[in-house]
C-alpha cells in the first residue's frame, strides 16, 4: 500500500477545497500577471471583431499518459474559446494529433456550441486530426494555418519539436501565437519562436486566467503551496545530505 | 372593390391630380373652395399642366368658364375655363364628325331625347354603381360626375357631334341613388349647377337608351332617381382615346371613377355644393349597388353586352370560391333583376395594385375554365359528402391533404418586373448578413521568406558538398569519452552470447537520421556479442523503424539478414501499457507462430516471464518523456531490490533528452546504467570501439553544419541589433 | 438516440469519477488485478483511438473533396492512406499479396522516413532563423542569455570543443548542471499541475468529455 502517494494527493485535493472556500470570503483573484493571457483575451477579442479565425491546438499528448493533462487543459482553454468565440464568422478550430484528442475536440466545441444554442452552426470538422504522428501533426496544421485565415494560434498541449513548424507557419501567415507545452524540449523552442510563449506550469493556469472559475484558483494556489513545501524538503535534504558529508 | 375608391385615394391620386389639391386658400372662387384643399399637397403646377396650359390656352373653353369670376387664376385653368367655353358652345353646333360614331355621348344624348319625352327626372337617376364591372362607356363616368351638378351641358343638344373631343371623351357620371350625392340632391343646388353639366347629364341618360337599345323600360332606379350617378368604370379598362381630351382627365379615367372634389382647385369657381353632392368619400357605398332594380336601362344593357362578352373571354377577374360570398354578391347578384333572371355582370377592373394581390387560384381557376358555355364549369362542384354536386358550397375536403407538418403557406403574388427586382436586392441583402465571408488566405512577408531560403540554400549546400565528396575536415573524436558512455560500452562487453536483450524502438520517423548514428554502434557491439535481439515498441512506426534499421548495409550481420531476430511488435497504450508489459510481457502481448503455437514457449523467448529475465535493456528514444516513462515503470521491474543488482537499463538518447536522462545516471544505485547521447556519442563510442559505420559519415557534414548555424546566428543576431539601433537612433533624432 | 437526453452529462461525469477514483485506488492499495484489467481495456481502448484518428482524418479530407478546397491535396492524401491501408491489411493477415511488390515496408522506409526527415531538416532552417531574431524580437536580457547559452552549446558539441574542451565545460556545466536543474524544477512543476488538473477531473470541476 503506497501510502506516500495517498498523502499526497489527500494533501493536495484537502488545499484545493480549502483554498476554494477561503477565496470566496477575501476579495480579489491575489493571482500573478501573466500577459500573455490578457494578449489573448484580446487576440480573441479581435479575431471575432474582424471574423477571422482561432486555431487551437491540443497536441499529440496521449490521453493514457501524463501528457493527458496538458491535453486536459487545452480542452478546457477550447471551451472558453469556443463560449466565445463561436458566434463569429469563422468559429475557432481545433486539431489534434491523437484519436482520442480529436474525439474529446469535438466533444467540447459541441457541448459549447449547444450551450449557446448554436447546434445548427456546428460542423464536425471544427474538431479535426490531422496527423498521428508528430511531425505530420505539425505537417497538416501548417497548411491550415494559411487556408483558414487564423489570426491567432493557441497551442496548449503536448508539443515536441513540431512545434517550430506551427510557429513558424504562424509568423509567416502572419498571425500571433500563444503556446505551452509540458514537454521540456519543446518549451525551448517555443521560447525562440512562439509569440507568447507559457513556460513552465503556467499553461496549467490557463483555466483560472481566462475562466476565472474558483476552483481552478483555488487549483492554482494548492499547487503554489505544494510547490514551497517541496522547495522546502528540497532544501532541507540537501542540507542534510551536505551536513552528513561533511561529517 | 372599384366601389372603394375612398380608400387609398389619396395614394391612388397621380402626383399631378394630387398637385391639383392645392391648399391655397385664397378662395378666389367664393366663399369656399368647391373642393376642400388639402394642405399637404403644395405643389406647384406640374409641367404638364402648364404646357396643358400652353396648349390649350386658346382652345376650347371649359365647362367652368363662365362661373370663374375673374382673377389671378393660373394659365392653366384658364384654359380649361376657356376649353370649357367653347365647348359649351361647340355643343349647340351641329356635330360634323363622322368619326364619332362611338361617342358614347353622342349616343347618350339621342336616348336622352327620347327620355326628355317622358319627363325624366334629371336629378335622379338609376345609381350609376351598377355598372361596377361593366367595361362599358368609361367616358360616362366622369362626365356624368361632373353633368350632375354643373348641367352646364345641355343634353337635349341633338348636335352630340359637336361635342368636344375632351368631353365626348369623359365618361358618363351617373350619380348613385343612395349615395350622399342624393343626400344632398343636385336639385338642392340646381340654382348652383351649370348648365354643360345638366346637359352632360341629359345626354347620358340619351346615350344610355341609345346603347342600350331595345331595352327601353325603367328600371325601378331609374324611376327612383333620376340622378345622374357616378358610372364607375372598370379600373382596368384603359380609356378610349379620344384624342382631344386633356391628359389628365384621361388619367381620370384610368384611376375609375375620380371624384370630382378631388379635382380641387381653388383657382376655379366651383360651387360648394357641387364638392358636397360629390363628398361622398366617407360614404359607405356599398348599398349603392344592392339596388339593382334601380339601374338605369342603359347599365342593365351594358351588364347583357358585357355578359356576352364575358362568356367569350374567361373571367380572369373571378374571384375565388375561397373569397367571402359576400363579395360575389356585391359583384352579382345585387344586378339580379327582380324577374329571377341571373345577370351577369361584368367584373370590376381591378386596380393593378390589387391585381398583384390576388391569389393564384383566382388566375388559375379561371384559366381552367373549360367549357365556357356552361355556367356550373365556372363554379366549383363539390365532389364528396351529401353536398356533392352543388356548387359555391365550403368544400368538404381540403383541397391538398397534408400529412404532418404543413409546409408554411406563402402567399403568390403576381410582381412587376421592378418589384421582383427589388425583392431579389432585399433578399441579397438579407442573405449576405447570414453568411460569412470567404477565409482570405494571409500572405507571407517576402523580407521573412527570402531569408529563409538564403539560410536553407546556404545550409543544404554546404553540408551536401561535404557528404557528397566525402571531405575530411575533422578527425574522429577519440579522448574524452563521456563516461556515460563508457558505462554502455562496459555493460554491452559483460553480456554473454545466447543472453536475450530487449531493444525498444520508442523515436520518430522524423528523427530516424540521428538515431540510427547514436545506437548503430551498441546494435554493433551487440551483434558482436552474439546475443539474442528481441525487438519492441510502444510507438505505432516503431516495428517498421526496427525493420527498417536492422536492414542497413552498414550493419553486416547474417543473423539481421536471416530474421534470426525477434520482433514483438507494437504496444498501444502508451506509458500505461508499459508497466503491463513490464510485469507479464506474456499477457501484454501475446504471439503467435504460423502454427498457432504460443511463440512465448519457442527460443528465444522461452522463459521469458518478466522482463527481468531479460540480460539488458536497450531503449531508443528522442523524446526525454519516453526515457521516462520506461525509467518510471519498466527499471522498478528490472531492479526490484534497487541495489543495482537487476537487469541493467541502457538507453540511446537524442541530444535533447540528455539533461533529462542525465539525472536518472546520477543516481545512486543508477537508474539508467549508462546512456548514449546525440551523433557525437555516437561518435565516441564508434571511435571507442574501433569501427566506423554511421557517425563516423556523418561527423564531417555534421560539425561543418554546426558552425555554419553558429556563423549564420551570429551574423543574424548582429545585423538585427544594429538595424535595431539604427532605427532607434532615427526616431529618436526625429 | 442519446445525444439528447438530459441526463448525459451526469451519467458521463458520474463514469468518469468514478474510473478516476478506482484507478486511483489500485495505485494506492494492493489491486494489481483490477488495474491490469482495467489496463488491458485501455490498451484496446487505445489502439481503437488510433482507428478513429485515422477515420476522422478520412473524414475531414473527404469533407474538404467535396467542399472543393484544395481538392488536389486531399485526393493524394486520401490515395495514399487507402493504398497503405490495404497494402497492409492484405500483407499482415493475407498470403494475397506478392512478396515481389513493395509492401508497407517499402512505403515506410522509402516515403515516410524520408518526408519526415525533410520535415526535420525545415525545423534546423526554421530553428536557425528564429534564433537570429531572437533578441530583436524580445529584446530582454533572458533573449541574450539565451542566445550565448546555445551559441556555446552549439560550439562545443563539434569536433572544436570536444578537442578544446569546451565541449566538457559545456557538457557539465550547461547541460548536467543548468539545463538539467532548470528540466528537473520544471517537471516538477508539470507534475503539480498535471496532479491538479487530475483532482480537477476527479472533482468533476473540469468536464472535457462534454458533459
Amino acid at each position: 500500500m503506497n501510502l506516500t502517494n495517498l498523502v499526497v494527493i489527500a494533501a493536495f485535493a484537502g488545499l484545493m477545497v480549502g483554498f476554494y472556500f477561503l477565496n470566496l470570503r477575501r476579495e480579489g483573484r491575489r493571482l500573478r500577471d501573466i500577459p500573455s493571457y490578457y494578449r489573448l483575451r484580446g487576440s480573441v477579442e479581435v479575431a471575432v471583431e474582424d471574423g477571422t479565425r482561432i486555431h487551437v491546438a491540443i497536441g499529440r499528448g496521449d490521453i493514457l499518459s501524463p501528457h493527458g493533462a496538458a491535453a486536459l487543459v487545452g480542452l478546457s482553454m477550447l471551451q472558453e474559446i469556443a463560449m466565445v468565440a463561436s458566434e463569429s464568422d469563422h468559429p475557432p478550430l481545433a486539431t489534434a494529433g491523437d484519436g482520442l484528442l480529436g474525439i474529446l475536440a469535438q466533444d467540447t466545441l459541441r457541448a459549447s456550441y449547444n450551450a449557446l444554442n448554436l447546434s445548427a452552426s456546428y460542423e464536425q470538422s471544427l474538431g479535426r486530426v490531422t496527423g498521428l504522428t508528430p511531425f505530420s501533426y505539425g505537417a497538416g496544421v501548417m497548411p491550415l494555418i494559411f487556408d483558414e485565415a487564423v489570426s491567432t494560434n493557441l497551442l496548449i498541449g503536448s508539443f515536441g519539436t513540431e512545434a517550430a513548424l506551427i510557429t513558424s507557419a504562424g509568423e509567416r501567415g502572419q498571425s500571433r501565437t500563444l503556446a505551452g507545452t509540458d514537454n521540456i524540449p519543446g518549451q525551448a523552442i517555443l521560447y525562440a519562436a512562439a509569440h507568447e510563449p507559457l513556460i513552465g506550469e503556467e499553461m496549467y493556469a490557463g483555466g483560472a486566467y481566462l475562466g476565472e472559475k474558483p476552483m481552478h484558483v483555488a487549483s492554482l494556489h494548492a499547487q503554489d503551496t505544494i510547490r514551497w513545501i517541496a522547495i522546502g524538503l528540497i532544501v532541507l535534504f540537501a542540507l542534510g545530505g551536505l551536513v552528513q558529508g561533511l561529517l | 372593390m372599384s366601389s372603394d375608391f375612398n380608400q387609398d385615394s389619396e395614394n391612388d391620386i397621380p402626383d399631378w391630380l394630387r398637385g391639383m389639391e392645392d391648399g391655397n386658400d385664397d378662395a378666389e372662387f367664393g366663399s369656399g373652395d368647391l373642393f376642400p384643399s388639402d394642405s399637404s399637397d403644395q405643389e406647384d403646377v406640374p409641367e404638364w399642366l402648364a404646357g396643358i396650359r400652353s396648349t390649350e390656352s386658346n382652345d376650347e373653353p371649359t365647362f367652368m368658364d363662365e362661373e370663374v369670376p375673374d382673377k389671378d387664376t393660373d394659365e392653366w385653368l384658364e384654359s380649361i375655363r376657356d376649353k370649357h367655353q367653347a365647348e359649351t358652345e361647340n355643343l349647340k353646333k351641329p356635330r360634323t364628325d363622322a368619326d364619332d360614331n362611338d361617342d358614347y355621348l353622342e349616343k347618350i344624348r339621342k336616348l336622352k331625347e327620347t327620355e326628355d319625352s317622358e319627363g325624366d327626372d334629371d336629378d335622379e337617376e338609376d345609381p350609376g354603381w351598377g355598372s361596377v364591372g361593366s367595361d362599358e362607356e368609361p367616358q360616362d363616368e366622369i362626365a356624368a360626375a361632373w353633368a350632375s351638378n354643373t348641367g352646364e351641358l345641355d343634353s337635349t343638344d341633338d348636335d352630340e357631334e359637336d361635342l368636344p373631343d375632351w368631353l365626348s371623351g369623359l365618361p358618363s357620371l351617373d350619380p348613385v341613388k343612395d349615395s350622399p350625392v342624393r343626400r344632398q340632391e343636385p336639385a338642392e343646388n340646381e340654382d348652383e349647377n351649370d348648365e354643360w353639366l345638366q346637359t352632360i347629364r341629359q345626354q347620358n341618360r340619351g346615350a344610355d337608351e341609345g346603347l342600350s337599345g331595345e331595352k327601353e323600360e325603367e328600371t325601378p332606379a331609374e324611376e327612383e332617381d333620376d340622378s345622374e350617378l357616378p358610372h364607375v368604370s372598370p379600373l382596368s379598362d384603359p380609356p378610349p382615346d379620344t384624342g382631344s381630351l386633356p391628359t389628365w382627365l384621361e388619367n381620370l379615367q384610368t384611376a375609375g371613377l375620380v371624384l370630382p372634389e378631388d379635382l380641387r382647385d381653388e383657382d376655379e369657381e366651383i360651387d360648394e355644393g357641387f364638392v358636397e353632392s360629390f363628398d361622398y368619400r366617407d360614404e359607405d357605398v356599398s348599398s349603392l349597388l344592392s339596388e339593382a332594380d334601380d339601374l338605369p336601362d342603359w347599365i342593365g344593357e351594358d351588364v347583357e353586352e358585357s355578359e356576352e362578352e364575358e362568356e367569350e373571354e374567361p373571367d380572369i377577374q373571378r374571384l375565388p370560391p375561397s373569397i367571402p360570398q359576400e363579395t360575389e354578391s356585391f359583384t352579382e347578384s345585387e344586378f339580379e333583376e327582380d324577374d329571377g333572371e341571373d345577370v351577369e355582370i361584368e367584373k370590376a377592373e381591378l386596380p393593378t395594385w390589387l391585381q398583384a394581390m390576388r391569389p393564384v387560384e383566382a388566375v388559375t381557376s379561371a384559366a381552367d375554365l373549360g367549357d365556357e358555355d356552361d355556367e356550373t364549369t365556372h363554379r366549383e362542384q363539390e365532389k364528396v359528402g351529401p353536398l356533392s354536386g352543388l356548387s359555391d358550397v365550403l368544400p368538404a375536403e381540403p383541397h391538398v391533404v397534408h400529412f404532418g407538418s404543413q409546409a408554411t403557406p406563402t402567399p403568390s403574388f403576381t410582381l412587376s418586373d421592378v418589384q421582383k427586382r427589388y425583392s431579389k436586392l432585399l433578399l441579397s441583402m438579407v442573405e449576405g448578413e447570414t453568411k460569412s465571408p470567404p477565409a482570405e488566405k494571409r500572405s507571407v512577408a517576402l523580407p521573412q521568406q527570402i531569408l529563409r531560403w538564403v539560410i536553407a540554400v546556404v545550409l543544404v549546400l554546404v553540408v551536401v558538398f561535404v557528404l557528397w565528396f566525402r571531405v575530411d575536415l575533422f578527425g574522429m573524436p577519440a579522448a574524452g569519452i563521456p563516461p556515460e558512455n563508457a558505462a554502455v560500452i562496459n555493460t554491452v562487453n559483460t553480456l554473454t552470447p545466447g543472453q536475450r536483450v530487449l531493444v525498444a524502438f520508442e523515436y520518430q520517423p522524423a528523427l530516424s537520421g540521428e538515431m540510427e548514428s547514436v545506437s548503430a554502434a551498441i546494435i554493433n557491439h551487440l551483434l558482436s556479442k552474439q546475443v539474442e535481439l528481441v525487438l519492441f515498441s510502444s510507438q505505432p512506426t516503431g516495428p517498421g523503424l526496427a525493420e527498417a534499421f536492422l536492414q542497413q548495409e552498414y550493419l553486416v550481420s547474417d543473423y539481421l539478414r536471416n530474421h534470426q531476430y525477434v520482433n514483438l511488435g507494437y504496444l498501444s497504450g502508451g506509458s500505461a501499457a508499459l508497466l503491463n508489459f513490464a510485469n507479464d510481457p506474456r499477457r501484454a502481448m501475446p504471439l503467435q507462430d504460423a502454427s498457432g503455437a504460443n511463440r512465448w514457449d519457442q527460443a528465444p523467448l522461452s522463459g521469458i516471464s518478466t522482463l527481468k529475465d531479460f540480460a539488458m535493456v536497450l531503449v531508443i528514444t528522442d523524446d526525454p518523456d519516453m526515457a521516462r516513462s520506461w525509467v518510471e515503470q519498466v527499471q522498478p521491474i528490472l531492479d526490484p531490490s534497487s541495489d543495482g543488482g537487476g537487469t541493467p537499463l541502457v538507453m540511446a538518447v537524442s541530444a535533447q533528452a540528455e539533461p533529462l536522462v542525465y539525472p536518472y545516471y546520477l543516481t545512486s544505485p543508477r537508474q539508467v546504467t549508462g546512456y548514449v547521447s546525440g551523433l557525437s556519442g555516437g561518435a565516441f563510442y564508434e571511435s571507442q570501439n574501433g569501427v566506423r559505420i554511421v557517425a563516423n559519415q556523418y561527423w564531417n557534414a555534421y560539425n561543418v553544419g554546426l558552425l555554419l548555424t553558429v556563423l549564420i546566428i551570429a551574423l543574424g543576431v548582429v545585423f538585427n541589433l544594429a538595424r535595431q539601433t539604427f532605427v532607434n537612433t532615427g526616431r529618436e533624432k526625429a | 438516440m442519446f445525444r439528447n437526453l438530459k441526463f448525459r452529462a451526469p451519467v458521463a461525469t458520474i463514469i468518469a469519477i468514478a474510473s478516476g477514483i478506482i484507478m486511483l485506488f489500485t495505485y494506492i492499495f494492493p489491486l494489481g488485478g483490477l488495474r491490469a484489467f482495467i489496463l488491458d481495456i485501455v490498451v484496446i481502448g487505445a489502439a481503437a483511438a488510433l482507428l478513429i484518428g485515422v477515420a476522422n482524418l478520412t473524414g475531414v479530407h473527404l469533407d474538404k473533396l467535396r467542399k472543393g478546397e484544395k481538392p488536389v491535396n486531399s485526393a493524394a492524401l486520401l490515395i495514399a492512406l487507402g493504398i497503405t491501408f490495404v497494402v497492409t491489411l492484405l500483407q499482415g493477415y493475407t498470403n494475397l499479396y506478392p512478396a515481389s511488390l513493395p509492401g508497407s515496408q517499402w512505403i515506410l522506409t522509402n516515403i515516410q522516413m524520408p518526408v519526415e526527415s525533410t520535415l526535420m531538416g525545415i525545423l534546423a532552417i526554421t530553428l536557425t532563423y528564429a534564433a537570429a531574431r531572437l533578441i530583436t524580437q524580445r529584446p530582454n536580457i533572458f533573449s541574450v542569455l539565451f542566445v550565448l547559452t546555445l551559441l556555446v552549446t552549439l560550439i562545443g558539441n563539434t569536433q572544436f570543443g570536444l578537442e578544446t574542451g569546451l565541449g566538457q565545460t559545456v557538457r557539465n556545466f550547461v547541460s548536467h548542471g543548468l539545463a538539467s536543474a532548470g528540466a528537473r524544477g520544471i517537471l516538477i512543476g508539470v507534475a503539480l499541475g498535471t496532479i491538479a488538473t487530475g483532482l480537477r477531473v476527479l472533482m468533476g470541476i473540469d468536464r472535457p468529455y462534454g458533459g
